[in-house]
């Protein structure tokens, strides 16, 4: 006799059965160029889609895919002028005679995913967006040398500049992307995030948004009459997680066919796992140790231990770099030369790099007075300890390891290091205002070497600027604005070498590394090459081989049931 | 009203305005905490470009976030007593639209552990009951007493580690698959269950072993 609960389970089952049958599609084969579906694993959810509005990676991640700028940036990277960019919504440009204004013409056959024909006014409402105030973008700055976008026709959208500078076309297209205006009519500017675009993009990408089921998924599919043609994939699906470790799951369970940025310790399962293969491409990112050489109870003197390049430059030749990089990050991470990744360094064999020479670093401090006394392992000079403490942001697990090794490595020569771990925006409070004496810094680049002078030179100290140590070099500055100015290459890149020779020999901070970003992705998938602007940036171009398909591919463009 | 009637009447009551006063009280504590901590939601990012502290200063004008505290109390309570819970900097979105989006499942998933935990723990609970002594009922117990210990938390790492990880049998996250809208019903029913399986099941076994204990 069977229990009626083992019956009622049954039935449940049988029931299930049934349904799971009904309206089941049985997968076509599919043998066509295009196809194939990628699911996308966030770490985090986006909390906006506008690109204005956009921060962090996962948010452009999307919001990137969907809309378009006037052009691309080339894998060069070149900034200058406009060589090596490739029109995108702007089928062609025009240089005034004068190099102060340049006219885009929209491409005459680009159309909104909603169907309206893009035109000028969709450049020019879009600038606005992203310049004024009320809005909250944090990339206004980014566009501070773009004067206004004018409209002489319905196609030509024109920009004028306040000053001509070599990288006022990259300013122009890099950091804009097209918005259509005749969705943002009359909206409030302090309740940008809140239009309904924010979370319904319409965009011209080759990638036109679908849905988004908040915390589930977010869902592209391709733009199959799109002006720049179809995209390769069919659809994208972005999925939130929790957190990194669920992304991870979900990456080699095969939930997902993609996740983005791996850790030393998932990239040690992905090489494990058969189903995912590890790619990886520049982050554009380095992290350094960075002196307060201002002395933090009075800025108008030098700090009473940092303010001496002999100290700054002993506690360099102390530091062995390669062991921290190989002991934090491994194979994803690679020595820093300086205040930019080497991707922006044409040549970085003419730099002299501070060498790892511990008796060399003793010596330094001897002579220039710091000495142990037969009382104290701490080297002093003039009643002066050589004791400093170092900020650590609580949330980064790799600077709090560096931190570690770097007191250890730094002990060996006689200088003491507190560690103090603080929550992210203590932290800034603390930097901004100059009270500390070292902090474990980093610096997200975008194509450029605008960040020089945004974070090392002398108009960046204090008030709005981002050289909180209070590093100040003419030298410095004077070859820094040669390379943001100059017209001419070959002129900048001397410049640039002079720079960073100049910066690395004061040694205002220690340069430790240079991220690399790996990414976990199915083996399925041909990505070609993944841009160093981001690797959202090639999705368009994915390929799926027809041999390779999975079920999930051969769903085709097909709509919700 | 006649006496029983009337203290039963005050007793709501009285609970009810402790209820509202532990609300207001631990509210106005998160409100006082959080403002006390370091910097606001405008502050300068760790990396990367800095926003003009003058922009900066907009913002927090546009947030309300430049008026004193009290003030920011005062509005903050009559917006709330309002149904309007403010802006969340961090969503970008008003806080009523994210739970809206968060609530049904978060309510769904606790429901259907709730009625699964009192039925199952009331079944079992009865059954230890009608066998009380029984070599049955002292293995039930004990079994009931650790599954009660155990923090919920611990049992759903342990679970995912299991069932997700090992196994690979359920979802590690979500409600529902990317491509949910592209089934059958049918197979949109078991992708739902699938999903809710592993939290629904972990969050049961606690309550069931705690009704199984109230009712045996």
């Amino acid at each position: 006799m069977i229990a009626p609960q083992y019956i009622s389970l049954f039935g449940l089952l049988t029931l299930c059965a049934l349904l799971s049958g009904c309206g089941g599609d049985v997968a076509p084969s599919d043998n066509r160029e295009e196809g194939g579906t990628v699911v996308i694993a966030l770490a985090a959810e986006p909390a906006t889609l506008l690109p204005p509005l956009v921060g962090s990676d996962f948010e452009q991640a999307v919001s990137e895919v969907v809309y378009d700028r006037l052009a691309d940036i080339g894998p060069a990277l070149n900034t200058v002028g406009d060589a090596g960019f490739t029109p995108r919504l702007a089928s062609s440009w025009q240089w005034a005679a004068d190099s102060m204004s340049i006219a885009f013409t929209v491409h005459k056959d680009a159309r909104w995913h909603d169907g309206t024909g893009v035109t000028s006014t969709d450049v020019q409402r879009s600038f606005v967006l992203y310049t004024d105030p009320r809005a909250e973008s944090r990339n206004a700055q980014l566009l501070a040398n773009i004067d206004s976008v004018s409209t002489p026709d319905a196609q030509t959208a024109t920009f004028w500049f306040k000053r001509r500078s070599p990288q006022q076309f990259y300013d122009a297209v890099h950091h804009l992307f097209v918005m259509p205006a005749h969705l943002l009519i009359d909206v409030d500017l302090t309740q940008l995030a809140t239009v309904p675009l924010a979370r319904a993009p319409v965009g011209t990408g080759r990638f036109a948004f679908v849905g988004w089921t908040s915390g589930q998924r977010i869902e592209l599919r391709s733009d199959t009459s799109n002006y720049r043609g179809r995209a390769m994939l069919d659809r994208v699906y972005f999925v939130p997680t929790p957190d990194f470790g669920a992304a991870t799951v979900k990456l080699f369970t095969g939930e997902a066919d993609f996740f983005s940025p791996l850790n030393r310790e998932s990239l040690e399962q992905a090489t494990r796992t058969p189903s995912v293969r590890v790619w990886t491409y520049p982050a554009l990112r380095y992290l350094h140790l960075a002196f307060n050489l201002r002395d933090p109870a009075n800025r108008a003197r030098l700090h009473p231990v940092l303010g001496d390049v002999a100290v700054r430059r002993a506690l360099s030749m102390a530091t062995n770099r390669e062991r921290i990089v190989r002991t934090v990050y491994d194979s994803i991470g690679s020595v820093a030369i300086g205040p930019a990744p080497r991707v922006f360094l044409p040549d970085d064999s003419l730099l002299r790099l501070i060498p790892y020479d511990v008796d060399g670093a003793r010596a330094l401090l001897d002579s220039a007075g710091w000495v142990v006394s037969s009382r104290d392992s701490v080297r002093s000079r003039d009643g002066v300890r050589l004791r400093f403490e170092i900020l650590v942001p609580s949330v980064s697990v790799n600077r709090d390891r560096m931190a570690v090794l770097l007191q250890d490595q730094l002990r060996v020569i006689g200088a003491e290091v507190i560690l103090q771990r603080l929550e992210p925006k203590a932290l800034v409070k603390r930097t901004k205002n100059g009270q500390f004496d070292a902090w474990m810094g980093g610096w997200m680049t975008s194509p450029g070497l605008v960040g020089l002078r945004q974070v090392w030179s002398t108009r960046a100290i204090g008030g709005e600027g981002d050289n909180t140590g209070g590093y100040s070099s003419s030298t410095f500055d004077a070859n820094v604005d040669t390379v943001l100015t100059a017209f001419d290459a070959i002129l900048a890149r001397r410049a640039l070498t002079k720079a960073m020779q100049t910066i690395i020999d004061d040694a205002p901070a220690i340069w430790l590394v240079e991220e690399v970003s790996p990414v976990g992705m199915s083996a399925r998938i041909d990505p070609g090459v993944l841009p160093a602007t981001g690797w959202w940036h090639g999705l368009p171009g994915w390929r799926i081989p027809s041999a390779l398909r999975n079920d999930r591919d051969r769903a085709g463009l097909g709509t919700a049931r | 009203m006649t006496g029983p009637h009337r203290t039963r009447l005050s007793s709501t009551i009285g609970r009810l305005l402790q209820a509202v006063l532990v609300v207001w009280a631990a509210s106005t504590a998160t409100f006082v905490l959080l403002r006390a901590a370091p910097g606001d939601p405008y502050t300068t990012s760790l990396d990367g470009f800095s926003v003009p502290d003058s922009t900066r200063a907009l913002w927090r004008a546009q947030r309300g976030l430049d008026q004193p505290l009290p003030t920011q109390y005062v509005l903050w309570l009559r917006n709330t007593a309002r149904g309007d819970l403010g802006y969340s900097t961090m969503f970008k979105r008003p806080v009523r639209d994210v739970m809206h989006d968060v609530l049904p499942r978060t309510l769904l998933l606790m429901l259907l552990a709730l009625a699964t935990s009192m039925f199952c723990g009331m079944a079992i609970g009865a059954w230890q009951g009608t066998r009380a002594g029984s070599t049955g009922d002292r293995w039930i117990s004990t079994l009931s007493m650790i599954a009660y210990s155990l923090p919920e938390f611990w049992l759903a790492l342990l679970m995912l580690q299991i069932f997700v990880q090992w196994l690979g049998w359920f979802p590690a996250t979500g409600i529902v698959a990317a491509m949910h809208d592209l089934m059958s019903p049918g197979e949109q029913l078991l992708d739902r269950l699938r999903h809710l399986a592993l939290p629904w099941f972990t969050l049961s076994l606690v309550g069931t072993a705690l009704f199984a204990r109230f009712q045996r």
